[in-house]
């Protein structure tokens, strides 16, 4: 019994270190320490990895092959139902091949469908150099994001989209962010929540992406064979004028 | 302080539940995670409205305050609603947008119509982001707010009027201003500290003119009052500092509410209208010097504590409209009123007009939003906001089973807990008008229901001949007359099927329907002839509704186990129980220090103990706020309380569960509460449910789940709620607890639905899938955390990841294998090949490896036991998909090894040096049989419907159709999957030809050429390498 009342004790101090003053500033260093340093994301100017997409409700798994170049390159290649949807992003302009539509010619993405290929395409997730990005942060006080504590900031991106990023009291890495997402064409507030994190070349990467409508976990994404620095062409992102 | 709080609930909890507790992890409100609400609606009939607002610049942004459902805004004039204000008090006062930035929103927390069941709130909330976060910017202890308006020309400075308490004294109301958005408040009206501030309106030519009114009134449990030396109106020319009270024109005499208006096109023309003795509508045109009398019908007169809200046309001075029983319209300055919005719910609260086009009319009611687009002539329901206030819930035994319950003003409901595309308006049937509350089924027969409107009017309907029959017991000749609560208890008995109980002072019971009713207790109240005085109740509009009857039973529980005990709650605060069915009664004694007497909300006997029975109390109506929630665990001698640290707002409900009986829920005016340890500590439950008022809680015998109802946000769902029966044995020491799974149900199909658009709220339906539950000490951040699923020979069928939260996880495990790997097209989906076959009925074992920690748990499969195929049926569907899954990947290795070809000489031709002319129209030649045997195996037209369907698409669908039941394929499906198999055979010999006879061929030329060859690999290696084994 003592022991517990300690535990509580300790429990309720901690609680109390943590919702003590801190500022934004202070979160963002302590996440980029956390991850691995500025230094280490910046020598990272390519990565390359498969990501397992599961949808365990509909018993679906889909598998993606995602390649990033700086800056801000991104191509991603789902297999699905014996067919290849391709989206990719030059840093300029998108497009997409889309089996579903019956074609095999590569169309230029909206605006709309862009959003969240230009979130793909952010290798250094929304803190580092956020200013030089245009990119505005506000420190919302702490939230309770099941049962962990975690500092809540608003984050303000240069086009306008905001979302809502939750990183851990305790080891300063991001838990989830929430904004809004495109699925199939419906926009939707989701959650996608962390985790499985692993040392990928001097930074944490999370293995692990969990997309929730609320609160419900509707996908998955697990991460694998992530390599950095490998080659990549420029051309691999840009719209292709003629398929051979 | 606060950790003082802590330490000292915390050893509350020790002294009540035994040292056991001492072990037990604490479970937060946020360590539920895994465990979700489901919303089931309904929206059919939606709930009590109490304020709206629209933005001027942008008429199609809508503001809607419910009575009990918070705060849902629409960008699109209500087409789909969303709402904003889930973290705090759901009852809605007062909601007012700043015209000139309408991103900020001011909400007043407490609805003013102050009726028998209305909530409270805490305070004034400011957004200034349109509704994304929220601000409390003070007024905390305020409780009621009927109205907020802004200065319009200094919007810092803006105007609260304070109702405040109905059930009580209090010095935190009448009118307040800020000055600077919020930061400071003063109180610049106040009249006494039984009057409050029900509408204040600024001049909008010259802001220094402001009007408000100030309104006496009263609510005891047994009476309501209206009207007082309190009320009146008063006019302020600086700004809100000094105030005169005018009189000009107005009766003497006390005063009731005052709803009062201007008009915003020309402010020298007001209305107001004043409950008196003899209650009217007034106008001036001289901006308030002089009123007069203009109107006193119906539309004036009716319950002015109810309907108060007056609007003046944007444009026109002389069209007003008031809320009443109906919407009305005076298009002559107040002389007549016609009904408007006839196809309308009764009982509006308020009116918006468009100023940019007065056809366009809105309005509040006690059964949702209507607007208008012909001032009122005809209108439309919006069918999207879920604001059903129940006030009980029961449920059946069907499959799956059904909700039952009753709401204010919107009558007696059934729905189906779940359907497979969502619970939808069309699925609920109405049972019975009125105000709603219990509504159970017969015992036995499924189309009797009983249900009952306000003050005990006990009906019986037989829903397939829709035939209704008043069965309410009447007193006999000599007896006391009986005496019925608004909400009057009507209780199946859980053991005997044709017992039901219902209460008036006595406890009454019928063994056939209603037809014959035996009185077996004497009158369990009080008695008292002084709270029974309601012909004399209203003040000055006398209003005896049977809302406010009094001495009369509230609660009654019969023993799960032992049915000859009864427990009986009354209003007036008396706990009666028999233990001989009715036999004889003793009367608890549960008042000490700490416990007064309230009404009793809920008893709750528990089974396998025939002497312990918890109840909560609820002193709200003597203007106490607190949870009370007392157990007696000897029969009734003795209560204790249970420490209630953290739970807020008045206690309503507590259910046991039935064999964990440490799991208790817990149902106040502000939310759903869960304690896992006996009542010592308890957690808010959210999880989807926003702090909104719980009335009822059923936990369903058969399926474990929670359902509960809520008065503002219809019927809730916690599906499997039997997994939380695991966690009181958790140790604080443990750091992964697998606590069991959720079996896993071979169905398929569904009925899908139509195009309904977006506007028709469609509540969830429940999710069926199989799920491994398990419990982490500490949010899982770091490292490899899987889920395995193996067969019961160990083998592993798929591998996904698991969920890292703190606290409950449920992770859903696929019931279905990998779909097949397909022949791949450029152009086109191989439908029907989405998902691969259905695991077979049978044990599996289900494994968490977290960094190699394995934890294990079974895992059962069967199929759903509404399906009747026989075994042989289930085994012939099996082999068949079996077969044509196989098909399907034999095919992709052969279209595999094709295209790798095609692609390997195309790249060759283009890189074939132009010395090797002679080479060249071999190779094309060889590309094109290439292509050409490609597109005899998948689609390769363009064009989203080319019609085209090669044998890959044929495959994939015939596999798809088999697939898609667990019925034995038909005798067609079978001999098309053998002429599919021939042709597989045919294309695969045919591609095989082409790599071996024919490309040989062209690698002679190659090499005579002197080029390198053309190499393709085994069949074996493209399979491997393709399927992945």
């Amino acid at each position: 019994m003592t022991q517990r009342l300690t535990g509580l004790l300790l429990a309720l101090v901690t609680m109390v270190s943590i919702s003590s003053a801190i500022t934004l500033d202070e979160i963002v260093a302590k996440n980029i320490e956390a991850r691995g340093g500025e230094a280490a994301f910046k020598k990272i100017q390519t990565l390359k990895a498969n990501v397992a997409m599961s949808m365990a409700q509909a018993g679906m798994e889909m598998s993606m092959a995602i390649t990033m170049k700086r800056p801000q390159k991104v191509r991603v290649e789902i297999e699905v139902m014996g067919a290849k949807i391709i989206q990719a992003y030059d840093g300029k302009s998108g497009w997409s091949i889309n089996p579903m539509t019956g074609s095999d010619k590569p169309q230029q993405m909206s605006e709309e469908e862009l959003k969240d290929v230009r979130e793909n395409a952010n290798m250094d997730g929304d803190f580092v150099d956020y200013k030089a990005k245009g990119t505005k942060l506000e420190y919302l006080g702490t939230s309770d994001v099941d049962g962990t504590t975690a500092y809540k900031i608003k984050v303000t991106k240069k086009d306008g989209t905001t979302k809502m990023v939750y990183v851990d009291a305790i080891s300063f890495l991001e838990i989830k962010e929430e904004r809004s997402t495109n699925m199939g064409g419906q926009a939707f507030d989701a959650e996608f929540v962390y985790g499985d994190y692993r040392t990928v070349d001097g930074i944490q990467f999370p293995m692990l992406m969990e997309t929730r409508v609320q609160g419900q976990t509707v996908m998955s994404m697990t991460w694998s064979n992530v390599e950095t620095n490998t080659k990549v062409e420029d051309t691999l992102f840009a719209m292709p004028t003629s398929k051979n | 302080m606060k950790i003082h709080t802590h330490v000292a609930a915390f050893l509350i909890g020790l002294a009540l539940c035994g040292a056991d507790v001492v072990s037990q992890p604490v479970f937060t409100s946020g360590m539920y995670g895994g465990m979700r609400a489901r919303a089931l609606g309904p929206a059919v009939m939606s709930g009590r409205i109490s304020d709206l607002a629209v933005t001027t610049q942008r008429p199609n942004t809508v503001w809607v305050g419910a009575a009990g459902g918070g705060v849902w805004k629409s960008t699109n004039s209500g087409t789909t609603f969303t709402p904003v204000f889930d973290d705090y008090a759901q009852s809605i006062g007062a909601i007012t947008i700043d015209q000139q930035r309408p991103d900020t929103v001011w909400v007043g927390t407490g609805e003013s119509w102050t009726r028998n069941s209305v909530s409270i709130g805490d305070g004034v909330y400011r957004t200034t982001d349109g509704g994304t976060s929220w601000v409390n910017v003070g007024l905390p202890r305020s409780e009621r707010i009927g109205m907020i308006t802004i200065d319009p020309k200094r919007p810092q400075r803006v105007f609260v009027a304070v109702t405040g308490a109905l059930f009580s004294d209090s010095e935190e109301r009448g009118l307040y201003r800020t000055t600077d958005f919020g930061q400071t408040w003063s109180r610049v009206l106040f009249t006494n500290a039984r009057s409050g501030a029900t509408d204040v309106i600024v001049d909008p030519k010259n802001p220094n003119i402001v009007w408000a009114s100030m309104w006496e009134f009263r609510r005891t449990p047994y009476s309501f009052s209206s009207g007082g030396p309190g009320s009146g109106l008063f006019r302020s020319t600086d700004g809100g500092t000094t105030w005169s009270r005018v009189t000009n024109g107005f009766p003497t005499g006390d005063l009731g509410r005052i709803a009062i208006a201007m008009s915003p096109s020309k402010p020298s023309v007001m209305y107001a209208n004043v409950e008196s003795k003899e209650t009217a509508l007034y106008r001036s045109s001289d901006g308030g010097k002089t009123w007069q009398r203009r109107f006193d019908g119906m539309a004036s007169s009716l319950r002015p504590f109810y309907f108060s809200r007056l609007v003046v046309d944007p444009l026109d001075p002389d069209v007003v409209y008031k809320c009443g029983l109906n919407a009305f319209r005076s298009d002559d300055g107040g002389m007549t009123f016609t009904t408007i919005m006839s196809a309308a719910h009764s009982d509006h609260h308020a009116i918006w007009i468009d100023p940019l086009d007065t056809n366009r009319v809105f309005t509040a009611t006690d059964g949702g939003l209507y607007t208008s687009d012909d001032r009122g002539k005809s209108c439309r329901f919006v069918s999207n906001l879920p604001l059903s206030q129940f006030y009980h819930v029961s449920v059946d035994d069907a499959m799956p089973y059904n909700v039952y319950g009753g709401l204010q003003d919107n009558g007696s409901w059934r729905g189906p807990s779940t359907t497979t595309s969502g619970v939808r308006s069309k699925d609920w049937i109405f049972v019975g008008g009125g105000d709603g509350f219990h509504v159970v089924r017969d015992g036995s027969d499924p189309n009797t229901i009983y249900w009952e409107s306000q003050g005990g009017n006990i009906v019986r309907t037989n829903l397939f001949t829709e035939e209704s029959f008043s069965i309410r017991p009447e007193a006999e000749s000599g007896s006391p007359k009986l005496r019925w609560n608004w909400n009057t208890p009507i209780v199946r008995s859980s053991s005997r099927n044709d017992v039901l109980y219902v209460g008036s002072q006595f406890l009454h019971r019928t063994t056939n329907g209603g037809r014959v009713w035996q009185k077996i207790s004497p009158d369990l109240t009080t008695n008292d002839s002084i709270k029974q005085q309601q012909s004399e109740s209203g003040g000055l509009t006398v209003d005896n509704s049977s809302a406010e009857n009094h001495c009369t039973i509230f609660s009654v529980a019969e023993h799960p186990n032992q049915s000859q005990i009864l427990w009986v709650g009354t209003d007036d605060g008396n706990i009666a129980v028999t233990t001989n069915d009715g036999g004889s009664w003793q009367q608890c004694t549960y008042t000490t220090s700490s416990i007064r007497r309230g009404w009793v909300t809920s008893v709750e006997p528990v089974g396998n103990d025939t002497k312990t029975c918890f109840a909560t109390i609820d002193r709200h109506m003597d203007g106490d706020m607190e949870p009370y929630v007392i157990v007696t665990r000897d029969g009734g001698t003795s209560w204790q309380r249970l420490p209630t640290d953290g739970v807020v707002g008045y206690a309503h409900v507590v259910r046991v569960d039935s064999r964990e009986p440490r799991v208790i829920w817990l149902g106040t005016e502000l939310g759903l509460w869960l304690s896992l340890d006996g009542g010592a500590s308890w957690a808010r439950f959210k999880n989807g449910i926003p702090p909104v008022a719980v009335r009822d809680i059923v936990l369903h015998p058969r399926d474990h789940d929670v359902v509960v109802a809520t008065h503002g946000r219809g019927i809730y769902v916690i599906d499997d709620a039997d997994i939380l029966r695991a966690l009181p044995q958790i140790t604080a020491s443990q750091d992964l607890v697998v606590l069991g799974t959720t079996e896993g149900v071979r169905r398929t199909g569904g009925l899908g639905s139509w195009f309904a658009g977006d506007g028709e709220f469609v509540g969830d339906g429940k999710d069926r899938s199989a799920k491994v539950w398990y419990y982490l000490k500490e949010r899982h951040m770091r490292g490899k955390f899987v889920v395995r699923l193996r067969d019961s020979d160990g083998n592993v069928i798929r591998t996904f990841p698991a969920t890292g939260r703190k606290g409950l996880n449920a992770v859903v495990i696929p019931l279905r294998r990998p779909a097949p790997v397909t022949a791949r097209s450029e152009v086109a989906f191989a439908r029907g090949a989405f998902v691969g076959p259905l695991l077979a009925e049978g044990s599996y074992t289900v494994e968490l490896d977290r960094a190699g920690t394995l934890e294990s748990v079974p895992l059962r499969v069967r199929t759903d036991s509404t399906y009747t195929y026989s075994a042989e049926d289930l085994r012939k569907q099996t082999k068949l998909v079996e077969r044509l899954f196989d098909l399907n990947e034999e095919l992709a290795v052969t279209a595999t090894r094709i295209q790798t070809l095609g692609d390997t000489v195309r790249r060759r031709l283009r890189e074939l040096p132009s010395t090797a002319l002679a080479v060249r129209p071999a190779v094309e030649h060889f590309l094109d049989s290439i292509l050409a045997a490609n597109a005899d195996i998948v689609n390769t037209k363009r064009g989203m419907i080319s019609g085209e369907r090669q044998l890959r698409e044929e495959l994939a669908e015939t596999y798809g159709d088999v697939n898609a039941t667990l019925a034995a394929p038909t005798d067609q499906q079978e001999s098309l999957t053998n002429d599919l198999e021939r042709r597989v055979t045919l294309a695969t010999e045919r591609v095989e030809r082409v790599l071996s006879r024919d490309l040989e061929l062209v690698n002679q030329q190659l090499r005579s050429g002197g080029l390198a060859h053309i190499e393709v690999e085994p069949r074996q290696k493209t399979k491997d390498r393709l399927l992945r084994r």
